[in-house]
């Protein structure tokens, strides 16, 4: 009941930081400086979902992080303004439950992949140069010594000169060093999706 | 058209201040914030809003599931619960007391439009048909009284204008509530 209580508490604060960066960003002409806004409100909020999540469990040392997926992607969709029907997010994901520490930062990596899906893959809200709805696609499945995490889109090719080791954007800094906290291997392919993949031992 | 007036119920103040900001932006006008149940009650009776945004888990004496249903019943204006997710019992509480919507934050600005103005019609549509069925059963009370206290009038036109009268009274009502 007390660590209920905690998460409940963290997320209540958590939901205050939001409010603050909401209240500054209203203040703001700049339309770069409100996207970088908005952005961090996105963090804060999948790691929010993470402790709300844990707050309505009976289980407080495992999320179901399959369940937590398909809640930041809806999330995301509606905060970035996609209107249904526009893009088609696929899941395929078995049920596995991660503990807090893994699922904070494997949740950023998620919402700044799906993010970028959304703003760079789909610039003009899902549909793509063909005309057929765009497609973003999340896999998440183990086997006995691994999980893997696969994000793709077939929207607007990844630029093919961009290394994202080098990145200079902070979302794509996030996901680098995200990955290699939780001891995993992030790699890229950009043929004819573009797919990050990410895997990460149990 | 007239500005829509907003009471918010929230004990966060920074997250009531959001909340403020994102109903002006809106276009609505705020009356007020109240952080507690019982100011909530108060400022329901001095600031006279068209609606309520109720957070439930409240500091203090009363919850506000409490506090809407004494707005609801004392004031007649209509509560919107705009409330993190709370468990099964929460929610079953806050059905009794018949919300007009339920919110859950975090929210997003169209969440708040479209239920803020959802409420309003059903709240207005709502008002109309009791108004409708008050007058049809006024209408019925009086015209048996005359008929009771005076007795027949003796003459079967008279008799007949007045049952058609008590009739059409009737069917307004069955009307409406055909509509509820």
């Amino acid at each position: 009941m007390l660590f209920k209580e905690i998460h409940h508490r963290v997320k209540n604060n958590l939901q205050i930081i939001s409010s603050l960066l909401n209240l500054q960003s209203r203040q703001i002409r700049d339309a770069e400086a409100v996207a970088s806004f908005n952005e961090s409100k996105n963090r804060i909020r999948s790691i929010a979902t993470l402790h709300e999540q844990l707050y309505r469990s009976n289980d407080l040392s495992k999320i179901d992080f399959t369940a937590y997926l398909h809640n930041i992607t809806n999330y995301l969709l509606h905060s970035y303004g996609v209107g249904s029907g526009y893009i088609t997010v696929v899941m395929n994901a078995e049920r596995i439950y991660l503990d807090l520490s893994t699922a904070i930062p494997c949740g950023l990596i998620v919402n700044e992949l799906v993010s970028n899906a959304i703003t760079h893959g789909f610039p003009r809200g899902g549909q793509d140069e063909n005309g057929a709805g765009g497609e973003i696609k999340i896999d998440f499945k183990k086997d006995s010594d691994k999980y893997f995490l696969s994000v793709s889109n077939n929207g607007a090719r990844f630029p093919k000169d961009l290394d994202i080791n080098k990145s200079s954007t902070l979302g794509l800094e996030l996901v680098t060093s995200l990955s290699r906290q939780l001891g995993g291997k992030i790699s890229l392919n950009r043929e004819k999706i573009t797919e990050f993949r990410l895997e990460f031992a149990i | 058209m007239e500005e829509i007036k907003v009471l918010i119920v929230e004990d966060e103040v920074i997250v009531a201040k959001d909340i403020g900001d994102t109903l002006l932006s809106l276009g609505y006008a705020v009356t007020g914030t109240a952080t507690s149940a019982e100011g909530a009650i108060e400022l329901s009776e001095s600031t006279e809003p068209d609606i309520v945004l109720m957070d439930i888990m409240l500091e203090g004496e009363l919850d506000g599931t409490e506090a809407a249903e004494v707005i609801r019943s004392r004031f007649n204006i209509p509560v919107i619960f705009l409330t993190a997710y709370s468990n099964a019992k929460t929610l079953q509480r806050a059905k009794t007391t018949n919300p007009y919507g339920y919110i859950l934050k975090p929210y997003q600005e169209t969440d708040l439009y479209t239920t803020i103005e959802i409420a309003l019609h059903k709240h207005r549509t709502q008002r109309k048909l009791i108004e409708e069925t008050e007058n049809a059963l006024a209408a019925i009370i009086g015209s048996t009284e005359v008929f009771l206290e005076e007795g027949s009038p003796g003459d079967d036109t008279e008799v007949l204008r007045r049952m058609d009268y008590i009739r059409n009274a009737a069917l307004i009502i069955k009307d409406t509530i055909e509509k509820l």
